[in-house]
């Protein structure tokens, strides 16, 4: 599920190009959530420069800055499993065509809706209800549970605050309490304990909190219900609380 | 020659129509391939023009043919592993290598791919030895040899760079290595 790792001696004969094609052979051969995943983690990057563009030009009638990237990335599903690497010169100018169809598509009927949820409010309301229905509630008063729940969202706040920015979104150079010592060791625990969950619970969390990729994404993409990747959500998030709860 | 196969005058022609060619010419041997489609001299041969011209994925499927007609077709083996292995496909490539593996110990093919499952695993000073080795056997494909000392060279500069610790081992196996070899040594 994760990403291979590169000795030093694999990455002296490497070659990109080969290895990207090498992921769409094997797709094409045989798609799995695996290989249509390692596909969907190399374009993510394009994919949301090709939504910033279109941010940028047509009008935000209707549409959320956010609903853009979530749109982006459903074209991206969707276009991995259409493209023949074969038949088709290059995939990103495939997919640059197939976004563009999708967003003005959506543009056209959000226009026409205005009760529409946005993505950041249906997003939030997702994690919710994951973090809701796995709370674990035997024996425990509703303060206890409250806070076992806040302190799965701030798991989450603080993952979120380490995915990599937008250079639009950089903050002043100034030093805020975000740099002190011991938030990075915080940081850190975490990046250490978010490596050792085990692959899929790891993998969610990876992609939705540091990728911003919504849980229906992620279900199309492991090849999974939306109702299971919200449990595994809420579930290794609590592994996280539990873990860090030990650490002082 | 076997029955389906091109003859040797065929394949003198289409080797002298690709070296005239600009770029080499895949169509050229498709056209002779349909003549012979179990040929797997031309399946190698037509996977190696397209990897030259970055078609990566029909390259690796003419190889794949070509190994698959003739699984003891050794030089097509190691070919296709290597294209494996620069695909970022290690456990592919050391699959496909593994009939090597039993070939006779002073096949030059077999050390190399020795050679390649140190670099895998970052056993510079071992890779190195098994290169030098190959080298030193290889006296059929010159080219194969001066790309290995170019892998040699990098592995070398790597092995420097480890610097203190575990690698001072690595250092010196290389330096009595390098010491040994030194009659052969093409790389500075």
């Amino acid at each position: 599920m994760t990403a291979v790792r590169r000795s030093r001696g694999l990455a002296l004969v490497i070659d990109d190009d080969r290895a990207l094609a090498a992921l769409w052979r094997n797709h094409t051969a045989a798609p799995s959530p695996a290989t249509r995943a390692a596909l969907f983690d190399h374009y993510r990057p394009t994919a949301r420069h090709i939504a910033a563009e279109m941010r940028r030009r047509i009008p935000r009638i209707g549409l959320e800055p956010d609903d853009f990237d979530q749109l982006a990335l459903e074209a991206l599903l969707q276009s991995i499993d259409r493209y023949d690497p074969t038949l088709e010169d290059r995939f990103a100018a495939f997919l640059r065509i197939r976004i563009k169809g999708h967003i003005r598509n959506a543009a056209a009927k959000a226009s026409e809706s205005s009760a529409q949820y946005t993505y950041r409010r249906r997003q939030e309301r997702d994690r919710l209800k994951s973090l809701r229905d796995g709370a674990e509630n035997q024996g425990k008063s509703v303060i206890e549970l409250l806070a076992a729940m806040a302190a799965k969202i701030a798991i989450g706040l603080i993952l979120e605050d380490q995915a990599t920015p937008n250079v639009e979104d950089l903050p002043a150079a100034e030093p805020s309490a975000y740099d002190t010592l011991a938030w990075r060791q915080l940081c850190n625990e975490l990046d250490r304990r978010l490596a050792a969950l085990p692959d899929r619970e790891a993998f969610i969390i990876n992609q939705h909190y540091r990728h911003d990729v919504p849980f229906q994404q992620i279900a199309l993409l492991l090849g999974l219900s939306k109702g299971r990747v919200s449990q595994l959500h809420s579930q290794g998030l609590e592994r996280l609380r539990k873990q860090m709860a030990r650490v002082r | 020659m076997a029955e389906g196969m091109a003859t040797d005058a065929e394949m003198a022609e289409l080797t002298v129509r690709i070296e005239t060619s600009a770029d080499g010419d895949d169509t050229a041997v498709a056209e002779v391939l349909r003549r012979y489609p179990d040929d797997p001299r031309l399946h190698f041969m037509l996977g190696s023009i397209l990897a030259g011209k970055g078609r990566a994925i029909e390259a690796h499927q003419a190889m794949s043919r070509s190994v698959e007609l003739a699984p003891g077709f050794l030089v097509a083996r190691y070919q296709l592993g290597f294209f494996e292995l620069t695909s970022g496909e290690p456990e592919r490539a050391l699959s496909t290598w593994g009939p090597l593996l039993v070939a006779q110990r002073d096949n030059y093919l077999r050390v190399f791919v020795e050679g390649m499952t140190h670099l895998i695993r970052d056993e510079f000073a071992e890779a190195i030895e098994r290169f030098q080795a190959g080298v030193v056997l290889n006296r059929e494909n010159p080219p194969m040899n001066n790309d290995i000392q170019l892998l040699i060279a990098e592995c070398r500069k790597l092995l420097e760079r480890s610097g203190a610790g575990p690698a001072d081992e690595d250092v010196s196996a290389t330096a009595l290595l390098l010491g040994r070899f030194s009659g052969n040594r093409t790389v500075q």
